[in-house]
């Protein structure tokens, strides 16, 4: 059973995302923070469970992806968290520098529900997710 | 006036008739004292001074006169009966006068003496006004010259200032159409997904509510191409660095980008070898895909669409300009077979939002060739078109190599 943390602000992403996360795998468990600061108050506060992986849009108020993947990075307790970036940003810059801060991939946001699955599915199956003990990054 | 300073009455009274005949006016000082009081007092043009005098002699009264700027310019005769020798005409001298006499005078040469001294004294004054004038007028120059520096330089700061707040402004304005298109394209993504979610997912069995839902997304796709391209636009304001660019890699770029396209419409294309041009190759890539896909674009329903790339080397920035190996320019031609249009649209098809084509059987968001006319305006170059209705379209751009 993996736990899969979604930050988003955007309340229809979420939505989808949770459908094609279900879909993809019906064992996995959704969690989700609104943006940057609503994120480590989940985190901190332990409300939220340490995900197994996170996906994380970039443009957010308050704290944006970028912001809130160095300051995982930079913690002790959540640098070992997979993070990949999800963002309708097709910015090379922006893909650069999510995979410099520390993020193990980057998905532009599809305009098709089977894509987001497909999407999913082929990170959840094909061994992107590592967890910090099983194999060194 | 000519100041005659002598002790003895009979000497003034004898030289101030010589001169007054020919016609000089004359006063007269008995001595040092009362000639330096009358010279502080009065402008003389020339002093005939006698040497021996009690009190202050000749000597000592023209060494005062030459402590004081305004008395050092007069020319001084010496005249003296006495002192005949070189050491007292070389005093005389060293002390400023300008003429050492010795009595008895020749009433003729002394005449001719004073004429001449006073033109001397006349024409250095003159040059001293004039170089007085000539100096007020390098001061007036002077002052004039770096005021203009300073509004130069006034003008300079302001404009430095301007500039950059426009260029401020400008990437502002780009910042601003980035964040707009971005948001704009948020809600239409969400359309498209949601809409072909409800396409999928229950409207398996109804042709017509599937069909509208088609077109629903249709309408979606194309609203969010015209905002990338209105981006693209937009993007093109910002300023890079033009590089030499070998053309041929940037048409096959361009053809390969179309490859499914030539592929399923069958299309022949071929390019002339193409020179190496200064551009931006991201600008030159968009600037001939657009005008390719335009030729793709616009083919005749049915007949398999053939498009000609050719270059010749010109003369001069000009669509007319003759053949020459040694020239500047290029002159590349893209010709197609397709629908043409009618040339009186000619200076609206490269203005931004002008589609002259039924959007039904044609696709396309009437800003691509805006956009090719922008490129072509960056890079110091002409385009233009030619055609007729049915009868395809050449688009011919000249470049500087």
């Amino acid at each position: 059973m993996r736990t899969i943390l979604f930050v988003d602000d955007d309340q229809d992403d979420q939505l989808l995302f949770q459908e094609a996360l279900s879909e993809a795998d019906s064992t996995a468990v959704y969690l989700s923070a609104t943006d940057g600061v609503d994120l480590f108050e989940k985190l901190n506060t332990g409300k939220t469970a340490t995900p197994d992986l996170i996906f994380m849009d970039i443009n957010m108020p308050k704290m944006n992806g970028i912001e809130s993947l160095k300051e995982l990075k930079r913690s002790e307790r959540f640098k070992s968290i997979p993070v990949i970036m999800y963002s309708t940003s097709s910015s090379k810059e922006h893909q650069k520098i999510c995979l410099e801060s520390g993020a193990i991939g980057y998905v532009e946001k599809p305009n098709d529900f089977d894509q987001i699955c497909a999407r999913i599915k082929s990170i959840l199956h094909n061994g992107l997710l590592f967890r910090q003990n099983d194999v060194p990054l | 006036m000519i100041l005659i300073v002598d002790d003895i009455r009979a000497n003034i009274i004898a030289l101030k008739k010589i001169l007054e005949i020919q016609g000089f006016e004359v006063d007269t000082a008995e001595s040092g004292e009362e000639a330096l009081k009358k010279i502080l007092k009065k402008n003389y043009s020339l002093i005939i001074m006698d040497v021996q005098m009690p009190g202050m002699d000749g000597f000592e009264a023209v060494e005062t006169l030459a402590g004081s700027n305004r008395t050092k310019d007069i020319p001084v005769i010496f005249l003296s009966a006495v002192n005949k020798e070189k050491k007292f005409i070389s005093k005389g001298y060293a002390s400023g006068g300008v003429d050492y006499i010795t009595k008895p005078v020749d009433p003729d040469l002394l005449i001719l003496k004073v004429k001449t001294f006073l033109k001397l004294y006349d024409q250095q004054n003159e040059l001293k006004n004039i170089r007085d004038l000539l100096s007020k007028e390098i001061e007036i120059r002077k002052e004039a010259q770096e005021n203009l520096e300073l509004k130069v330089t006034e003008r300079t700061q302001e404009l430095l200032v301007k500039n950059e707040e426009l260029e401020f402004r400008n990437h502002e304005l780009q910042q601003f159409a980035w964040v707009v298109s971005h948001d704009l394209k948020e809600p239409l993504r969400k359309i498209e997904i949601f809409v072909k979610m409800i396409q999928e997912r229950y409207l398996k069995d109804d042709d017509t509510a599937r069909d509208y839902v088609q077109r629903t997304i249709r309408s979606a796709q194309r609203m969010a191409r015209l905002i990338t391209d209105l981006l693209d636009y937009s993007r093109l304001s910002s300023t890079v660095v033009p590089v030499k660019t070998d053309l041929n890699e940037i048409f096959n770029e361009v053809l390969s980008d179309f490859d499914y396209v030539i592929e399923q419409k069958k299309a022949v294309i071929t390019i002339q070898p193409m020179p190496m041009v200064t551009g931006v190759s991201s600008q030159l890539r968009q600037l001939f895909q657009n005008l390719v896909g335009n030729s793709l674009k616009f083919a005749k329903v049915g007949i398999a669409p053939v498009i000609e790339a050719t270059v010749e080397i010109i003369e001069e920035k000009n669509f007319e300009s003759k053949i020459s190996q040694s020239g500047k320019f290029c002159r590349i031609v893209v010709k197609d077979n397709g629908i043409g249009f009618s040339e009186i649209y000619l200076d609206k098809i490269f203005k931004i939002f002008q589609s002259l084509n039924d959007r039904n059987s044609y696709e396309g968001t009437g800003i691509g060739l805006a956009i090719a006319n922008k490129i072509i305006e960056r890079h110091n170059g002409l385009i233009t078109a030619k055609s007729s209705p049915d009868n395809g379209a050449s688009f011919i751009i000249v470049l500087p190599l």
